[in-house]
This record gives structure tokens, C-alpha cells and sequence, in this order.
């Protein structure tokens, strides 16, 4: 492992690996299942309850091993193993094993071409093939992770930039300046390793003073649309929610570490009503409450966020006549279905290892009301699942702000004093909210 | 028995389990009881004050669901955390409608002390987010904002 560039720790037997669990933090435990002096079923079940975020990766010699002791490879992971491994195994599976299969990170490992290219081909694709990016949002870092493409006309597009190419920012320049350019284009198929990308770039430069809150946000708005719109083609991949997590730890850390944010917050939407999407104003708004809430600690906080990006994914089940409009402009029928979506959501989330019940339980709940006039199961205060709440106020005031298309500190200024809407949050979460909107 | 002790109380029908909560979440309760069924964490109910129970949701004879019904028709808001696996989730579903504090993911269970410690807080009546007075709250968040206003202007 060591020539593999891991740092190791060895334990000879289970009551060592316990000790060095207790004295150590690590990112994976190798742990077989023939160790003794403490069976490796005392260590699983000690690790999980110790380190329950560690990473197990169980290898066992054959199947036989463990049919012998009358346990399946189900029971395997009931008791709290993330990978089996089964003999004999090549060291390019035990290093899978431990990071997992990521093929949206291998942008990675493209190489930058040597020469520079500045020739422009035209291809006659299908335009549902192409996902767009506002050119004053892209970001492509030094070298491009994939190639790049303006459209010309309907199904034709005109390739500018190749995989592994030097990104020139004088030449970006020139299409948004000198061509008016305001959309680039690449492949849907790249859309994965698109978000992989920029969530990586935003976890190094979220810590960054040199770099704009503005354009922190703005990447993030940007990774948020991409990754809604990849959940709504691809569905809910494993891989895809382990970038759902990355994204709601860059913004939970850009919320804990950047104290201006709030001036930026204070101008949302002034230059252009409705710029951001709803899910991004839900997921930084439910961000900002958490800060302000001493009881919510960074795996609430990630939890809350991870729902909020994922609570309307039960309008993916409702006709389209009905999830694109508002709620007030639908007929009692369709307001009916439209309510539904809820119970949706948490059944498309169910059996996903990667999502917790607490998750799950804020996608249920996040339309409930404190005085009892929410849905689905009209639930009051003290029986509302807390995060909910949180999540519950973040999306309404979103949606109130999208509506009367205006800054969220006006739009506080409209909502506080309208009891009869307000009176639906808990004042707590509400206050921490304009506590996100001071210095 | 002290003032301000927390009662905690742990049910689940695996001895193993409830042994292991037992040591990790010594420290964050001041008294811990356990059950290993519905009915015998009932009785525990009645003959002691309990500030907060961690239960599984998947239980012979008595499952959570039961249990927190009842334990909601006598009137005690006790807060509820409820762990399970994969495949018990309707369960969990039914439970929220009868007011669950929290839910988590057997085997991981993350955020469990984090969890009870509030849960004991909320149940003892500590809670400073169940115990700030909302018109104050209401008062004071409309003073933040007229403060944010005029400093704009």
C-alpha cells in the first residue's frame, strides 16, 4: 500500500486494529474477516459505533469463508461493511475497493495538448445531445477537461475548444465581446465529469480571500443547475449523490468561512430578478438559517443541504401541466396531485444507501407548517422533524422572492409582517435567517 | 434523584445492540434505561421520568410505530430518535406522523450523540430554540431588519 502512496497503519489482530481505531482517524479500514483476538464482526461492530463515517472495506479469502459462519453477503452489509472484497483480488480492485470507480473524475488524468489549436470545425448534431453554460459563468481552469462548442443554428455547432486544449482567456473574450456570444456548449455525456470538476474547484478555492464571494456563488448556482439537470436525465446514480454531497459540503464550508457573504446575499437578484434557480436559493438559504442555529452541527448542516437539494424531486413524477406551473394557478384536482409530490420524493429515495432517513424524512415533511396548515400530513410544531422546518422555510421564501421577483431583503421586509404567512415557520429559524442579511 | 437529570431510555430486542448504545451514550445521559420490547419500555414510561428514547423502529410484537402511538395517546411528547436499516423505511414514514425527534441509519447511526444530547436537552425542557418566547423572537428579527435597512439607505 505504501508504494501506492497510502499512509498505513498495521493492526495483527482485532483488540490492536481496536486500539489503533481509538487512537487514530482514518479514511478506510481494511479489515479481514479471518482476524482474531476480537473477531472481525466485534471490529466491525465496534468501528461502527465508534468512527460510523469510516469507510470498511471487508476482504475476505472465498465465499465459502463466510457461508461457513451462515452469513450472507447481504448480512455483510447490515452489520455495516462499504465494500467486499473477495480473494483473490488485484491491487487495482483493493485500490476501487477504497476510493470507489469514479469515471466522472477522469478529467484528471487528460493530458494538455502540446500544441496550441485555434482551427473551428462545424458539426451537424442534434441539439438535445448539447448542454448549455452562460459564457459569463463558464470556467474551465487551464486546460479543457472536454470540448467546447458554440451553436450556430439549430442542430449545427461549431467546435472551439478540444479536449486537453489551453484555455485562452483572450479568446473566450473575443467570442463574449467582439461575437456577442452568451451561451457555450458541451456534450450531455461530459455533464458528469463537468460537475466533478467544479466541485473539485470549489473546494479549493472556497477558503480562497483572493477569490470573489460573487464568483464562488456563481460557480456554485452553475454546479447546482448542472447537477439537477444530470439527476433529472440520468437519475439518482450512486455516483451522482456522492457529488450531491460534495456540493452541500462547498457550500456549507463557503457559508461557515466566508464572513461577506452577506453583502452578496443582500443583492441577490437586484440586477436581474430570478437569476438564481430555485433549488440553489433554497440549498444557500437553508445554509444561512443553519449558521444561525447553535443547535445544527456540520453533519445536520450537510444533511439539511443535501435535502434541499433533492426536496422537489418528486415533481419529477407529476405531468409536466402540472410541475411547471404554480401551485396558486392550479385547479383543486391538479393542487391535489401536486401535493403528492412529497410522497414521491421519499419513495424515489428509498433503498439509496447514500441518502439518510433524516434526508428523506425532510423531503417528506418540507411543505409541513408549524400551525398546522401544511402537508402532507399537516403536522404541527412540536411534530415536525426540525431540519424540515428549516428546509420548510428556506424553499418558501425562495419561491416568495421568485414570485414578486425581488431581493431577498425586500422580500423579508414583505414577509415578516404578513403574520398569516409567517405564522407558518418557526420564528427561530426566521430570525436566523435575517441574521444571515447582517454583518 | 437530581434535579435536571436526564433519563435516557434504549429499546431494541438485540441485547448486543442496546450494550453498545449503553456504552457510547454513558456519558451524555445522567441515567439510562433499557428494554427490549415495546411493552416492557411502557411500563418503564410509567414508573420513571424519561427526557428522551432511542428505539428501533423494526421490533418484535410491539414495533415503533405502536409504540410511539401510545406513547403519544398519554400525552407524553418524549422525543423519539428511531434508528433502522434498509427496508423499514414505510415504518419510519408512519412514525413521523406521530412526531419522531430524529431518524437514523442502522449500522452507521451518525449523529447519535449529537442527537440524544439535544433530544435530552429538548425533554428535560432546556431547549433554547423550544424555549425562546416568539413574540420576542418576532420583535427581534424586525429590529434586525430595520437595522439592515437604514444601514443601506
Amino acid at each position: 500500500m505504501a508504494e501506492h502512496k497510502y499512509k498505513t497503519e498495521v493492526a495483527l489482530d482485532g483488540k490492536d486494529a481496536q486500539l489503533k481505531i481509538y487512537n487514530n482517524q482514518f479514511f478506510c479500514i481494511l479489515l479481514d474477516l479471518d482476524t482474531t483476538h476480537y473477531s472481525a464482526l466485534e471490529v466491525l461492530r465496534y468501528i461502527r459505533l465508534t468512527s460510523p463515517q469510516v469507510k470498511i472495506v471487508l476482504t475476505i479469502k472465498d465465499k465459502e469463508t463466510y457461508h461457513q459462519m451462515g452469513l450472507s453477503e447481504a448480512d455483510l452489509f447490515r452489520f455495516g461493511v462499504s465494500e467486499l472484497l473477495i480473494g483473490p483480488y488485484s491491487m487495482g480492485q483493493l485500490k476501487t475497493s477504497i476510493e470507489g470507480n469514479n469515471p466522472f473524475g477522469s478529467w484528471k488524468t487528460f493530458k494538455k495538448n502540446d500544441l496550441e489549436y485555434d482551427d473551428e470545425s462545424e458539426f451537424q448534431l442534434s441539439d438535445d445531445k448539447f448542454t448549455r453554460i452562460n459564457i459569463k459563468e463558464f470556467y474551465c481552469g487551464n486546460t479543457a477537461i472536454f470540448d467546447f462548442y458554440l451553436r450556430l443554428t439549430p442542430n449545427k455547432y461549431l467546435k472551439i475548444l478540444y479536449q486537453g486544449d489551453s484555455f485562452s482567456a483572450s479568446r473566450l473574450k473575443h467570442y463574449k465581446d467582439d461575437k456577442k456570444v452568451e451561451f457555450l456548449y458541451f456534450k450531455t455525456k461530459d455533464r458528469g465529469l463537468y460537475i466533478n470538476f467544479i466541485n473539485d474547484t470549489l473546494s479549493k478555492m472556497i477558503s480562497k480571500k483572493s477569490v470573489p464571494v460573487q464568483k464562488k456563488l456563481d460557480l456554485t448556482k452553475n454546479l447546482v443547475e448542472k447537477y439537477v439537470e444530470e439527476i433529472n436525465v440520468s437519475g439518482l446514480q450512486p455516483q451522482l449523490l456522492n457529488e450531491g454531497k460534495k456540493i452541500c459540503n462547498n457550500v456549507y464550508k463557503m457559508i461557515q468561512v466566508n464572513t461577506d457573504l452577506y453583502k452578496v446575499l443582500r443583492a441577490f437578484q437586484e440586477e436581474e430578478p430570478n437569476t438564481y434557480p430555485h433549488i440553489f436559493l433554497t440549498t444557500i438559504f437553508a445554509g444561512v438559517i443553519c449558521k444561525n442555529t447553535d443547535w445544527v452541527g456540520s453533519s445536520v448542516a450537510e444533511k439539511i443541504s443535501f435535502a434541499c437539494m433533492l426536496h422537489n424531486i418528486g415533481l419529477m413524477k407529476l405531468p409536466e401541466s402540472i410541475r411547471l406551473k404554480n401551485i396558486n394557478d392550479l385547479n383543486l384536482e391538479q393542487k391535489i396531485l401536486y401535493k403528492e409530490h412529497t410522497y414521491h420524493g421519499v419513495q424515489m429515495l428509498k433503498n439509496y444507501r447514500e441518502i439518510s432517513e433524516g434526508t428523506r424524512q425532510i423531503v417528506y415533511q418540507h411543505h409541513e407548517l408549524i400551525n398546522g396548515e401544511g402537508y402532507p400530513m399537516g403536522l404541527t410544531n412540536i411534530k415536525i422533524y426540525p431540519p424540515a422546518k428549516i428546509v420548510a422555510l428556506a424553499s418558501y421564501f425562495a419561491e416568495f422572492i421568485q414570485q414578486l421577483r425581488c431581493t431577498p431583503l425586500i422580500g423579508l421586509n414583505k414577509f415578516i409582517p404578513n403574520e398569516k404567512i409567517s405564522g407558518g415557520f418557526d420564528p427561530a429559524y426566521i430570525r436566523a435567517l435575517v441574521l444571515g442579511f447582517t454583518k | 434523584m437530581q434535579k435536571n437529570q436526564k433519563n435516557l431510555l434504549i429499546i431494541d430486542d438485540e441485547g448486543s445492540i442496546t450494550k453498545g448504545l449503553h456504552e457510547l451514550l454513558n456519558e451524555i445521559a445522567d441515567k439510562i434505561f433499557i428494554a427490549s420490547n415495546g411493552q416492557e419500555a411502557l411500563d418503564l414510561l410509567k414508573k420513571h421520568p424519561i427526557h428522551c428514547i432511542v428505539s428501533d423502529i423494526m421490533m418484535p410484537q410491539m414495533d415503533g410505530v405502536q409504540l410511539i402511538k401510545k406513547v403519544r395517546e398519554s400525552n407524553n411528547n418524549v422525543p423519539f430518535i428511531f434508528y433502522t436499516g434498509i427496508g423499514n423505511q414505510e415504518l419510519m414514514l408512519e412514525a413521523s406522523k406521530y412526531g419522531a425527534f430524529d431518524f437514523l441509519n442502522k449500522p452507521n447511526l451518525i449523529g447519535l450523540e449529537e442527537c440524544v444530547a439535544r433530544g435530552l436537552q429538548t425533554g428535560i425542557g432546556e431547549d433554547p430554540a423550544a424555549q425562546a418566547n416568539h413574540d420576542e423572537n418576532i420583535s427581534e428579527y424586525k429590529k434586525l431588519l430595520e437595522q439592515i435597512s437604514k444601514k443601506k439607505s
